[in-house]
């Protein structure tokens, strides 16, 4: 702004009460901007951060009951499950170094990655002729924050 | 503005136009929190349906043995109340409910609906309250 001061020369520049009246708007202006910049930076973290290991291990071990619930389990050993799936391809799922695998004759799926273990151990009717009621399936990971986790899974594969 | 016409505007528009331009940012904020929570609590139900999908499947198995079968046919409405220990998510309670369908009238066949309600329990007072998010899972089982 302009003003002439008692001299009756021009003077170039801003008043007191619209400095402190910028001021205050540019400060009432901030507030959003600070909130917007906070929440976009814990959704950016919440991205960057993906999906937490309990959350990968409990869509594995959903996956995978799904997929024993529709096919026909053959055997259960230690170091495997020997399956009849539903479209008649015989599988295996079993442990490779990090990863947890459903392999059949042609092709393989990696159901879990990352992975520290998983076990599984067939539920039996406790009276004879002890015939399979169900699976109970373990997967274990490290995770980050929480340290070692683990989900349990059972599938009824009853008559 | 002095004699010779100047153009620009001044800081005063300037603070002004910012301020308005932040006033039309709050709903942008807003929809980003709404959106964070929308997922935590998609999340959550996840966890939810899976516990109960769990139970489900454990009391299905139970029921596989004809005695305990009986049992609970006889016992119709009777539930249990019982903590869940999933990684990822605390303070989950179940109630799982098995009740005797007495639709089928064909003996010796009997059915039952198997009930599974789960719930963050809040208050930690293991009952179900208005506003606890919750999920539930039915499902029958018949013994022929």
């Amino acid at each position: 702004m302009n003003h002439l001061n008692h001299k009756g020369r021009l003077r170039r520049g801003l008043s007191l009460l619209e400095v402190i009246m910028c001021t205050v708007v540019v400060a009432l202006m901030l507030v959003p901007i600070v909130d917007l910049i906070r929440v976009s930076n814990r959704t950016l973290v919440r991205v960057e951060k993906g999906s937490t290991t309990a959350q990968r291990l409990q869509q594995a071990s959903i996956w995978l009951r799904d997929t024993l619930r529709d096919s026909q389990i053959q055997s259960v050993v230690r170091n495997n499950i020997q399956l009849r799936l539903a479209n008649g391809d015989v599988a295996t799922l079993q442990t490779n170094n990090t990863q947890l695998i459903l392999n059949t004759k042609s092709h393989s799926t990696i159901v879990c990655d990352d992975i520290t273990g998983a076990s599984w151990r067939e539920l039996l009717t406790t009276t004879p002729p002890f015939t399979r009621t169900g699976v109970v399936l373990a997967i274990q990971a490290n995770d980050p924050v929480k340290g070692p986790i683990e989900i349990e899974t059972t599938v009824a594969v009853g008559p | 503005m002095n004699a010779k016409q100047r153009t620009g505007s001044t800081l005063l528009e300037v603070a002004i136009g910012s301020m308005m331009m932040a006033v039309l940012l709050i709903p942008a904020i807003h929809a980003m929190n709404d959106s964070d929570r929308l997922n935590k609590r998609h999340d959550l139900r996840i966890s939810m349906l899976f516990a109960a999908e769990e139970q489900l499947e454990k009391t299905k198995i139970s029921l596989l043995d004809p005695v305990a079968f009986d049992a609970a046919y006889i016992a119709s409405g009777a539930s249990t109340v019982q903590s869940i220990t999933l990684a990822g998510t605390s303070g989950l309670v179940c109630r799982t409910q098995i009740i005797a369908d007495k639709s089928i009238g064909v003996a010796p066949a009997r059915l039952v609906t198997i009930v599974t309600e789960v719930w963050q329990d809040i208050n930690g007072d293991r009952q179900y309250d208005n506003g606890e998010p919750s999920e539930r899972l039915l499902t029958q089982q018949a013994k022929l």
